[in-house]
C-alpha cells in the first residue's frame, strides 16, 4: 500500500513537472522586483495554473546588473526567457530579442514617451513596467521660512549679491532658474550663512556613474542642450553644455555640497537629505516613499516637498525600466502569454500597488492617496519628460560623459578640454 | 591529480587563445562572429592611450604603497602575536575575518562605515576627538581606500608569516641567546633572514592582488572622479563592458600579463637565491 502510494506520488510529481512550462525572468533586485514578485506569486496562483505557465524570478545584483545580463545574451543562453530592459540599454541589446508583435498596447492608458522609450527603430521590444524621472526634492518647512521671515530674505539678498553678483529675493522653487538655485544653495549652507539650519544648500551625485550622467543631463536640457544637433550628430561641445557642467563645478568648489560627494549616489544623497544635512536635491522619483516614510526617515518624512527641476526650460530625464522577449528563449510561447497578462491593467494596478511605479496614466493619478507621489510623476513625464536616446551606444556615451564630467567637476582637467575629450571619444564610438 | 590538471590546463589555454583571437579583431561586445581582423591595431590604442597608463601608474602606486603598508604591519602583528600570543588561536581567528568576506561586500561596509552623515567612524572621530573628516572627499579617497585594503588584507600577511615565524627552528634561537645575543640581535640575524622567501612571497602575492584591484574600488568610486581612482582593471572592464570594446580590453589585458611577468620573474630570482 505504502509502495503504491509513494509510486502514485512519483508519477504524479513528473506528469505535473512535465505539464508545466517554467519561463524564467531576470529582474532588476529592489523595489521593482519586490513589486514583480507579487504579481508573479498571484500569476502562479492563477491564470498561470490554468495554462500550466509557471514563471520564476532571477535577480542579478544591482552592481554589474546589465554586464552579467548582457554576457548571458551575448552567450545565446536559453536560461533567460524574459530579459529585463531599460531605455538607455534597449538599443544595445536590441539585437537579442523579439519585437513585440501584436501587442497592441493603448495609447490611452499607457503614456507615450514610455512606448516609445521602449521601441528602437520603430518596433516595440520592452512592456514599460516602472517609468523613472527626477524631481527636486527640498525642505518645505525651511522654504515657507524663507518666504515669509524678513530676517532671512535679507540675508539671502545680502548673499546673493555677494556671490552671484545680482540681488535676488526668494522665490518658490516652481518659479526657479539656475541662479536662484545657486542662491538657495549658499543661503542653506552654513559655511556661508552660519544661521543656516543646515549644513549644506545642496547634495549633487557625482560619483562616475552612468545614472548620475542622467541627471546632469536635466541640467544640460533645461539649459536648452541636448546630446544630438538637428542632423542628428552627437555635439557636446556647446555653450549649455559649458554651462551645465559649470554649474556643478562651482557649486562643488563653493563647498555647498558635502566633500564627499564625488562618491555619491542614489543612496548617500538620500542620507544627507534625511539626517537634514542638506536643503535640497535632484533626485530619482523612487525616493520619494523613502524620504517621506516616519520609519526610515524619521527627522524630515513630514517636511518633504517635490518641486520641477528648475529653468530656464523645467526639464526631466525620463526613461522606463521594462521586460522584454529573448531571441534564445525556448518557450516564447509560454512567455508571451505572461507578457500579454503583465500588459493589463489589472496587471500593472497590481505591481503598482506593491512598489512599482507603472507608466500607465489612469493608475498613477488614482493612487494618489497610498503614493502621493504619483500624480506628479504623471505630470512631470508628460510635461517635462525627454528621452536622451534609444540607439545602441547610450550606455556608452553615458559612460563617457560620466569619466569626463567628473574629472571637470574635481578640477582635473577644464571645462572646455573635457568637453572635447568626451565628444572625441563618442565621435568615436559611433564610428565604429 | 592528472584529470584536474588536463581539465584547468584546457580551461586556461583555452581562454588565453580566445584572449588571443579577440584581441586581434575589432570586436564589440556580442558581435565576435562578424568582427574584422585587425592586426595590432587594438594593442596600438591601448599602448597610445592616456587613459590606459594613467589607469597603470595609479595601480602601481596603489600596490606598492599597500603592499608596503600591510607587510610592514603584518610583520610587525604576526611578530608581536608570535611572542606573546603563539598558543591563542582565538585572536588569530578573529583577526582574520575581513579576509573571509568578498572585496566588494567589504566596499560597501565600508562605504556605510565612513559615511560623513551617518558612518561609526567619523561619528566617533568627531565625538571623541573633534576631527570632522570626510573619507571620502576628492584630497581623502585615494587614502580612504588605501585604508580599506590595508583592514581587509593585513591579515593575509600576518598568516604567511606567523607560520613562518613559526617554523623557525627554536633551537637556533636557543643557542643565540646562550651566546649572549639581544631580541633585537635574534630578530635581525636569525628570524628576518629566516623568514625572507616567506616575506618576500607573502609581499610578491599581495603587491600583484593590489595591483590588479576591482572590487573595493569599483563599489566605492566606480573608477572616479574622472580617471582619479581608476585601476587598470577598472580600465579593462570599462573597456570591455561599460563601452563594449572587447577587442582593446583583450589587449589591454595582453598587455598587463607581460607586464606582470617582470615582477613575478624578479621575486621567483630573489627567493631561489636567498634559499
Amino acid at each position: 500500500m505504502r509502495k503504491l502510494f509513494l509510486l502514485s506520488l512519483v508519477i504524479f510529481l513528473v506528469i505535473t513537472a512535465i505539464g508545466v512550462t517554467k519561463v524564467t525572468m531576470v529582474y532588476w533586485p529592489g523595489p521593482e522586483s519586490e513589486a514583480m514578485q507579487k504579481v508573479v506569486e498571484w500569476w502562479n496562483k492563477t491564470e498561470g495554473k490554468k495554462m500550466g505557465i509557471e514563471v520564476e524570478i532571477i535577480n542579478f545584483s544591482r552592481e554589474g546588473f546589465w554586464t552579467k545580463q548582457e554576457t548571458m545574451l551575448a552567450a545565446h543562453s536559453p536560461a533567460i526567457d524574459i530579459v529585463f530592459v531599460a531605455t538607455y540599454i534597449l538599443g544595445r541589446l536590441a539585437q537579442h530579442l523579439v519585437p513585440l508583435e501584436g501587442f497592441n498596447l493603448n495609447p490611452d492608458i499607457f503614456i507615450a514617451s514610455a512606448l516609445e522609450s521602449m521601441s528602437y527603430e520603430g518596433l516595440l521590444y520592452g512592456l514599460p513596467m516602472d517609468v523613472s524621472n527626477h524631481f527636486l526634492y527640498y525642505r518645505k518647512d525651511l522654504m515657507e521660512r524663507l518666504l515669509t521671515n524678513e530676517d532671512w530674505k535679507k540675508r539671502y539678498e545680502e548673499l546673493s549679491e555677494k556671490y552671484l553678483g545680482k540681488k535676488l529675493s526668494p522665490k518658490p522653487p516652481e518659479e526657479w532658474n539656475w541662479d536662484d538655485y545657486k542662491a538657495t544653495a549658499i543661503f542653506f549652507t552654513k559655511k556661508y550663512n552660519k544661521e543656516s539650519p543646515t549644513a549644506y544648500g545642496n547634495v549633487l551625485q557625482m560619483k562616475n556613474l552612468v545614472y548620475n550622467v542622467m541627471i546632469w543631463n536635466d541640467v544640460l536640457w533645461s539649459m536648452g542642450g541636448k546630446w544630438f544637433d538637428e542632423k542628428g550628430n552627437f555635439n557636446i561641445v556647446t555653450e549649455p553644455a559649458e554651462k551645465a557642467a559649470l554649474l556643478y563645478k562651482e557649486l562643488y568648489d563653493m563647498g555647498t555640497v558635502p566633500p564627499g560627494v564625488t562618491t555619491y549616489e542614489f543612496g548617500e544623497a538620500n542620507e544627507a537629505f534625511k539626517t537634514g544635512k542638506a536643503f535640497m536635491m535632484i533626485q530619482w522619483s523612487a525616493a520619494y516613499h523613502i524620504l517621506t516614510d516616519p520609519n526610515i526617515s524619521p527627522l524630515v518624512y513630514d517636511k518633504v516637498a517635490i518641486a520641477p527641476i528648475p529653468g530656464p526650460k523645467p526639464s526631466t530625464h525620463v526613461h522606463s525600466l521594462g521586460v522584454a522577449l529573448s531571441k534564445y528563449s525556448k518557450k516564447k510561447d509560454a512567455a508571451l502569454k505572461f507578457l500579454a497578462f503583465l500588459s493589463t491593467e489589472e496587471a500593472m494596478r497590481m505591481y503598482a500597488e506593491n512598489g512599482g511605479i507603472p507608466p500607465v496614466e489612469p493608475i498613477l493619478m488614482s493612487m494618489g492617496d497610498k503614493r502621493p507621489e504619483f500624480p506628479k510623476i504623471a505630470e512631470h513625464v508628460k510635461k517635462y519628460g525627454f528621452v536622451e536616446s534609444t540607439r545602441g551606444e547610450t550606455m556608452s556615451i553615458l559612460k563617457v560623459l560620466s569619466d569626463e564630467l567628473t574629472a571637470i567637476w574635481t578640477s582635473q582637467v577644464n571645462v572646455k578640454e573635457g568637453l572635447m575629450r568626451a565628444q572625441k571619444k563618442v565621435e568615436e564610438l559611433i564610428g565604429r | 591529480m592528472l584529470p584536474l590538471t588536463i581539465f584547468l590546463g584546457f580551461i586556461m589555454t583555452y581562454s588565453f587563445v580566445s584572449t588571443i583571437n579577440i584581441s586581434l579583431r575589432e570586436v564589440f561586445l556580442g558581435y565576435l562572429k562578424e568582427a574584422p581582423f585587425v592586426g595590432f591595431k587594438n594593442f596600438i590604442s591601448v599602448l597610445t592611450s592616456k587613459d590606459f597608463w594613467h589607469s597603470m601608474k595609479f595601480s602601481l602606486i596603489f600596490g606598492l604603497l599597500t603592499t608596503l603598508v600591510e607587510t610592514t604591519l603584518g610583520f610587525l602583528i604576526a611578530y608581536f602575536y608570535y611572542s606573546y600570543f603563539k598558543n591563542s588561536r582565538f585572536f588569530l581567528t578573529l583577526f582574520i575575518l575581513p579576509m573571509m568576506m568578498a572585496p566588494s561586500l567589504f566596499g560597501l561596509m565600508n562605504r556605510i562605515l565612513f559615511n560623513n552623515f551617518i558612518g561609526l567612524i567619523p561619528g566617533y572621530l568627531y565625538t571623541f576627538f573633534g576631527i570632522d573628516i570626510d573619507f571620502f572627499s576628492n584630497k581623502n579617497i585615494i587614502g580612504t581606500l588605501v585604508l580599506i585594503d590595508v583592514l581587509q588584507w593585513t591579515s593575509f600577511i600576518v598568516i604567511i608569516l606567523y607560520a613562518a615565524l613559526m617554523s623557525v627552528p627554536v633551537s637556533f634561537i636557543e643557542a643565540a641567546r646562550i651566546d649572549g645575543a639581544s631580541s633585537k640581535d635574534i630578530l635581525q640575524r636569525i628570524i628576518i633572514p629566516y623568514i625572507t622567501p616567506s616575506l618576500i612571497t607573502a609581499a610578491f602575492l599581495r603587491f600583484i592582488e593590489s595591483f590588479r584591484v576591482f572590487d573595493t574600488i569599483y563599489v566605492l568610486t566606480g573608477g572616479g572622479p574622472g580617471n582619479l581612482t581608476t585601476s587598470v582593471s577598472i580600465y579593462i572592464y570599462k573597456m570591455g563592458f561599460s563601452m563594449g570594446m572587447q577587442g582593446i580590453a583583450s589587449a589591454a589585458s595582453l598587455i598587463l600579463f607581460s607586464i606582470m611577468l617582470l615582477p613575478a620573474f624578479i621575486s621567483v630570482k630573489m627567493i631561489i637565491r636567498r634559499w
